[in-house]
């Protein structure tokens, strides 16, 4: 296994992805690597950051507590005649009704909801928390889990991975560079097609003769390159003009745009394997709202269904090979506060979506509300250790079988949750 | 000076905070910034341009070196893409001062873009540039002379001969530059310092 690693790293310091070389370098991976590679399947890790509230995304009505402790943003109980009311699931579990978008999944057995996930000794630092669950472990020192995945595995593909946003995630930091781009309408150098290619070749040459024998040199030639590449690769995208399949319609702003262009890269046969989209202002400490329209945290909720609704009516069959895991850095106290909102709390819910997900279905015991039953009297426990959502994800989708290199010091136990899996 | 300071100079400095020892009281920055510039590390060659640029110094280090006219919106639009919010401050702690957070594949594209739209600005009542003006105030007329210059200013003075060669292909091939004649002479000149100052290069303090 080290031998691979190293392999690759080797592969990445020599100019993986420079336009020049590819050619050469896709003939040596393919020779070299041929036993790694699998067919294409793309991830793409939804982080809500901020903390969602995840006893209002998979509302436990059944459970009476529910609703002796929050007073005023509590989900009714479902209710055809309520719009404000959840959608039920299970007969004890149901919807939030802002996600009502996405409920047509649950139903046909795509969508799997993961009602207590979280670790050990937690950190309610949403920094903090953030970066140990990137990292696949409660560790400051680590690179990004999914970056460990890359650089453990191979395959000859012209862009395996990138982080939408303005800055890259830490689940995708490390070793292995990825880009992040925040539009790839704009992704491209200024100025008229000889400009470009002018400017371009002089980039790619300042950037290649980076020395190593100084701070940040050898990180700017890595990154140089691999902009230069990227930027080549989807060359020939028009994000400008870019028609969704199936009337789907996205969102706007940012997370719509970005799950938007994450569908059209796939499409465009790239061999897109990752893809992390973040989706913001869940930290909701005052005015959560409950179930009515309008309210807060269901607007946030209808954000994330339209666009994930969105993202898999564009798609359509190819969902099959699509796996969407959405996840959050902690969610929130169960109790509301005196400002109707919730704070920094433990157990959340996250979801995965997608055409191999074994889903309508709600994985992980309950461990129910009554106060003796949670964390110091506040916090609702988990029962899903996240790392084996992950450890699931890169084992039975991503075909990555180094689940020790990915979550170190963790015993897996494996969330059955995909159909291929005995 | 450095991402990664000596511990002995961060515990001596430490120390000069906390007792002066020149008649300052304690706390006092003066004294914490002649013991940095003072010491043998801040000088050390290992240490020049041994950090990155963050977004606002990418900026304002472009306007000030080649005199472009500053507009306040233009100026935190384009900050804006660079990942830095003008007068913001990120809770818990602010932007990065560390050269990690600056370096990866969209902030540098975004620092070529913004590079161009400096390079390029030319609104009469806002943002502009006039690079060809800068150069013909500094005497240079000559491809090779305007290249020199703007890669001297940018580069700290350390280029190498590729990236000489690559700043002044920007003026295109096969023909000779005429700083007065050309029709596009401006936008040529243009075009090269959009190039310098994306250049990695311009990205070391």
């Amino acid at each position: 296994m080290m031998n691979r690693r190293t392999v690759l790293k080797g592969l990445v310091a020599g100019g993986l992805g420079l336009p020049a070389l590819s050619s050469s370098l896709t003939w040596f991976v393919r020779t070299g690597q041929a036993q790694s590679i699998s067919p294409a399947r793309t991830l793409v890790v939804v982080f809500l950051r901020g903390g969602c509230d995840g006893l209002n995304v998979c509302v436990p009505y059944g459970d009476p507590a529910y609703y002796d402790l929050r007073p005023t943003i509590a989900i009714a109980p479902p209710d055809p005649a309520d719009l404000a009311s959840a959608l039920d699931l299970d007969g004890f579990f149901g919807l939030h009704p802002g996600l009502g978008a996405i409920k047509r999944f649950y139903d046909d057995g795509r969508l799997a909801l993961f009602p207590a996930v979280h670790y050990p000794q937690p950190s309610r630092s949403h920094f903090d928390s953030q970066h140990f669950i990137e990292s696949g472990a409660r560790r400051k020192d680590l690179e990004g889990w999914l970056n460990r995945h890359l650089a453990s595995t191979s395959r000859p593909e012209r862009m395996r991975a990138v982080g939408f946003g303005k800055s890259l995630p830490q689940s995708l930091r490390g070793s292995v560079v990825v880009s992040s781009i925040d539009n790839l309408a704009s992704f491209r150098v200024p100025g008229n097609q000889s400009e470009r290619d002018n400017l371009l070749a002089a980039l790619q040459t300042v950037y290649r003769e980076q020395p190593s024998d100084r701070p940040h040199r050898a990180a700017m030639r890595e990154v140089g390159e691999q902009l230069i590449g990227d930027l080549d690769a989807v060359a020939g995208i028009d994000a400008d003009r870019y028609p969704p399949d199936n009337g789907a319609v996205y969102p706007t702003r940012s997370f719509g745009r970005h799950l938007q262009q994450t569908a059209q890269l796939i499409k465009a046969g790239l061999g897109l394997e990752i893809a992390t989209v973040d989706l913001g202002g869940w930290d909701t400490h005052e005015g959560q709202g409950g179930g009515q329209v309008g309210s807060r945290h269901r607007h946030m909720l209808e954000r994330l269904a339209s666009g994930l609704n969105a993202f898999a009516t564009d798609l359509g069959d190819r969902m099959d090979d699509v796996l969407v895991i959405v996840c959050t850095e902690f969610g929130r106290t169960v109790r509301e506060n005196g400002s109707r909102g919730t704070d920094h709390g433990m157990a959340s819910t996250w979801l995965a979506l997608g055409g191999q997900v074994d889903g309508g279905q709600i994985y992980g015991s309950w461990p129910t509300l009554e106060t003796g039953n949670l964390v110091a009297g506040r916090f609702l426990p988990y029962t899903i250790d996240y790392r084996d959502i992950f450890a699931t994800v890169a084992a039975g989708f991503l075909g990555n079988s180094d689940i020790d290199y990915l979550f170190p010091e963790y015993a897996f136990s494996p969330t059955k949750f995909l159909r291929h899996e005995s | 000076m450095s991402d990664d300071p000596s511990p002995d100079l961060v515990s001596s400095t430490a120390e000069v905070f906390m007792n002066p020892g020149d008649g300052s009281r304690p706390g006092e920055i003066t004294p914490v910034l002649k013991r940095i510039f003072r010491s043998a590390e801040f000088w050390a060659a290992a240490n020049r341009r041994a950090k990155i640029k963050t977004p606002l110094e990418f900026v304002l280090g472009a306007a000030r070196a080649f005199h472009i006219t500053p507009d306040g919106h233009e100026l935190t639009r384009v900050m804006h893409r660079l990942g830095m919010d003008f007068l913001e401050f990120p809770v818990p702690t602010g932007y990065p001062e560390v050269g990690g957070h600056w370096i990866n594949t969209n902030s540098l594209f975004e620092r070529v873009r913004a590079a161009h739209d400096l390079a390029h600005a030319d609104s009469p009542d806002g943002l502009s540039a006039d690079p060809r003006a800068f150069a013909l105030a500094h005497d240079r007329v000559t491809a090779e002379g305007i290249t020199e210059l703007f890669l001297a200013i940018t580069h700290g003075g350390e280029y190498t001969e590729d990236e000489f060669r690559a700043a002044l292909s920007q003026f295109g091939p096969n023909r000779p530059f005429d700083i007065d004649l050309l029709p596009d002479a401006d936008e040529q000149v243009r075009r090269v310092l959009a190039a310098v100052l994306g250049f990695p290069g311009n990205q070391y303090q």
